[in-house]
Parts: structure tokens; C-alpha cells; sequence
């Protein structure tokens, strides 16, 4: 990792809950007294083992590229999860090439769709490599009778959501509606509506 | 409070766990993740947290230190439904606002709270030299008797929990905020009848505090792996 005053080499780690078979980014950890920068990560993502507290790398390279970083964000993570692949499934996953070809060219990709009374509710992801795991970026929310007005929902957490998101809102801004494509929308129309 | 745990009611709970059908996990399942889905968070965790909740109430019927239904609320398939949506629709909220600073170098800080503090209702005391720390001592004893006096029962396990680290904390150590939210009123109008806060009103962030360790499996060190 290259910082102000030089390149330092972290290790990192690996932290495998016992009751869970996903292994999301934020279970790529390294030790606090390691830390290059001060974070602020999601608490239960920071892990104390035997007197050692680590945190979440996310949290680091949200910090770092608040302030410094340069090289961008998804060529970090492909070399990240080239090294360390990822496992974060999603149930009932929405097909493929629900954006708008600018968007999917990029590697962003509907990740999930749901409705919730009257409201069509999206998760967007974001695929380092073909066949590897979608990595969270942001959701969406849109009421089904007027979709132009919907809004974004950025993650409460900081981490690398919140760069790709931002890589995301500056290729491509304006509101959720705009960045579905039609087979997208065709989907979203077909999902069951839940009272 | 939580309700005091009959077996009749365990027995309850414990059937209405064992009702539960592959399409009613997947039910929950979708309510996690559509509550997941308004506060910004991945879906992908939708299954271990409508997991987590099954877990919670496991642990409140076997161990005591998870999640009690009450009576009510295991009457019917139905009303376990709503509680479990409940259950998920906290945890959620947890995950939401669970957000922590840490700074390089030192040991993690607990979350300041700092909303509770704003409400004029939680204090520390940790500037206060010793020639007035017997003047806090009183108020503190006038406080929490004027405070159960005034509160519903259910609350009394909140003011129990705040109590020992009134002095310490800047916060009202609930696992959940929705009890801080209730308690807090109870609290203000108490500290406005006992005259407001002792002079000098103390400062308002927390010590720092090393987090409480849940025993997770030691991490496995991946020596391949460079940023």
C-alpha cells in the first residue's frame, strides 16, 4: 500500500465466522497495529482475537482514498480479489444485463431486485472479473407509479461501497430509473408484490 | 423487562420454532433483505441475518441472553411471524447505525453516542476532581430513586444496566436504542426536577474503551496476499 510518506507492506487476513459460508470483503481484515490511517468501519466487522483487534481492510481503503488515493478503486479491487476470491451469493440473484450497457461495460450489474408495497427496491453490484462475486456498491429506491423520482441509498457503513458508488454516480448520474436498461425494467415489473 | 420465562412458555416458543417450513425460512429470508434493502446494506446478508434471529430466540429460550418472546407473541403462527420480523427489523437497525472509530495506534473507541448527550439526559463524570465526586455521588442516588419511582417496570432493566456506569458512560448502554429513545424522557424530566445537572456539567466523551471480545475463530493469516 502506497501512503504519504512511503509504500508499507500490511499483511492481511482472512476471517471466517463459524455460521457463515459467505466471505465478503469485509472479512478481509489486518491488525490495528498495522493501521496506516485512522478508520471508521462497521463494529461488528472489527474482530478482537486473543488481546489482537483487527479491522476490516474496506474501512482502510475508504480512509485512504478519502484522502489520497490515486490509483483507482476497481483496479485495486480486481488485484484484490484476483488474490483473495470472494464468496458473496446472492439468493434469487436479478438476471443479467439489467443496466444500461454504459453501466454493465464498466462491470456494475443489477444485483438484486425486490418490491415493498408500492416501492421496486434494487441492490447494484459490482463484478471485478467474469464468474467472480459481485461486490455491494449502492441501492435504489424508486415508487413504482413515479420510478424517475426515486433516490439512492448509500451504505450507512464506510468502505468500498461508498468509492464505487461514487466511480458510479460520476460515469453515470441521475436517478435510479435511469441506469436500468429494458430487460432490466421488464424484470423489475415482474417481480410479486408484497402488501 | 423481559418477561419471566415459564416453561409453558418455552415449550411454546420451542414449538413454534420447529413449525417453521422451508418457505417460511425463505420468507424471512426476503424480509431481511428488503429491510436490508431501504437502509443501503447488501442483500447478501439477508440469509445469515434472518439466521441470526432464529439464533437470538434460540439463545433467549436455552441460555437466558438473546431474545424473549412473550406470551402473546407465541399464541399463534402468525404473531411468532410478526415477532420474528420484529427481531430482524432490530437487528437491522443495529447494523445500520453500528459504525466505530479507530484510531491508528490505539485501542478502538466505543461509539460516542453523542445523541444521548445532546438530549441533556446522559452524563459522565470522568473530569470531576474527588472534592466533588460526593456531590455526584448524592445526585446520582437521587437520580436513579426519582427515575424508578417514575418509570414503567419494563424499564427497570435499562435503568439497572445504566446505573453502574452512570458515572462513567455518555451513553445509556442498551443493546438497542429504541430503549435509550424510551428511557430518555423519564430521564430529562428527572434531571429537571432534581434543578438540572451539578456544576461543573462534565464532558461528554466517553472514555476510551477496549470492544468487547465474542470469541470469533483466530483469523488465518494469507501470506500471498499484498494491497
Amino acid at each position: 500500500m502506497v501512503i504519504a510518506g512511503g509504500a508499507v507492506q500490511i499483511p492481511l487476513f482472512r476471517h471466517r465466522p463459524g455460521q457463515t459460508t459467505r466471505f465478503g470483503i469485509e472479512s478481509v481484515v489486518l491488525r490495528s497495529s498495522d493501521l496506516p490511517c485512522d478508520v471508521t468501519c462497521a463494529a461488528s466487522h472489527v474482530i478482537e482475537v486473543a488481546g489482537t483487534s483487527f479491522v476490516p481492510l474496506e474501512g482502510v481503503l475508504a480512509a485512504v482514498y478519502r484522502s489520497e488515493g490515486r490509483r483507482p478503486i476497481r483496479d485495486l479491487l480486481r488485484d484484490l480479489v484476483s488474490m483473495v476470491p470472494l464468496q458473496a451469493s446472492f439468493q434469487n440473484p436479478a438476471p443479467a444485463g439489467g443496466l444500461i450497457p454504459a453501466a454493465e461495460e464498466k462491470g456494475y450489474r443489477l444485483a438484486k431486485a425486490a418490491r415493498d408495497g408500492e416501492d421496486i427496491l434494487i441492490e447494484l453490484g459490482w463484478q471485478p472479473a467474469e464468474n467472480a462475486s459481485l461486490l455491494h456498491v449502492v441501492n435504489g429506491a424508486m415508487h413504482s407509479r413515479s420510478p424517475e423520482k426515486g433516490v439512492w441509498i448509500e451504505s450507512p457503513i464506510p468502505g468500498v461501497s461508498a468509492l464505487l458508488a461514487a466511480e458510479l454516480h460520476r460515469l453515470l448520474p441521475g436517478p435510479p430509473s435511469g441506469i436500468l436498461s429494458d430487460c432490466g425494467w421488464q424484470y423489475l415489473n415482474s417481480l410479486p408484490s408484497i402488501p | 423487562m423481559k418477561a419471566p420465562y415459564t416453561p409453558e412458555l418455552q415449550e411454546g416458543c420451542e414449538a413454534r420454532l420447529n413449525e417453521i417450513t422451508e418457505p417460511e425460512m425463505r420468507e424471512l429470508r426476503e424480509y431481511a433483505e428488503r429491510r436490508l434493502l431501504r437502509i443501503g446494506l447488501t442483500t447478501a446478508g439477508g440469509r445469515d441475518l434472518a439466521q441470526d434471529a432464529l439464533l437470538a430466540v434460540i439463545r433467549g429460550i436455552e441460555e437466558g441472553r438473546g431474545r424473549r418472546p412473550r406470551p402473546d407473541e407465541v399464541a399463534s403462527k402468525e404473531s411468532f411471524r410478526h415477532y420474528l420480523h420484529g427481531v430482524i427489523l432490530s437487528m437491522t437497525d443495529v447494523r445500520s447505525t453500528d459504525i466505530k472509530s479507530q484510531r491508528r495506534g490505539q485501542t478502538p473507541m466505543q461509539d460516542a453516542g453523542v445523541s444521548e448527550a445532546e438530549g441533556g439526559v446522559a452524563i459522565t463524570a470522568r473530569t470531576i476532581g474527588t472534592d466533588k465526586e460526593a456531590g455526584w455521588n448524592d445526585y446520582k442516588a437521587q437520580f436513579f430513586a426519582l427515575l424508578r419511582a417514575c418509570t414503567p417496570e419494563r424499564m427497570q432493566a435499562t435503568i439497572d444496566a445504566w446505573e453502574p456506569v452512570f458515572m462513567e458512560a455518555d451513553y445509556i448502554p442498551v443493546r438497542f436504542r429504541k430503549y435509550a429513545i424510551e428511557l430518555r424522557p423519564y430521564a430529562a424530566a428527572v434531571v429537571e426536577d432534581l434543578g438540572g445537572l451539578p456544576q461543573p456539567t462534565p464532558r461528554v466523551r466517553p472514555p476510551l474503551k477496549a470492544l468487547p471480545a465474542e470469541d470469533p475463530p483466530a483469523p488465518r493469516e494469507d501470506p500471498a496476499v499484498q494491497v
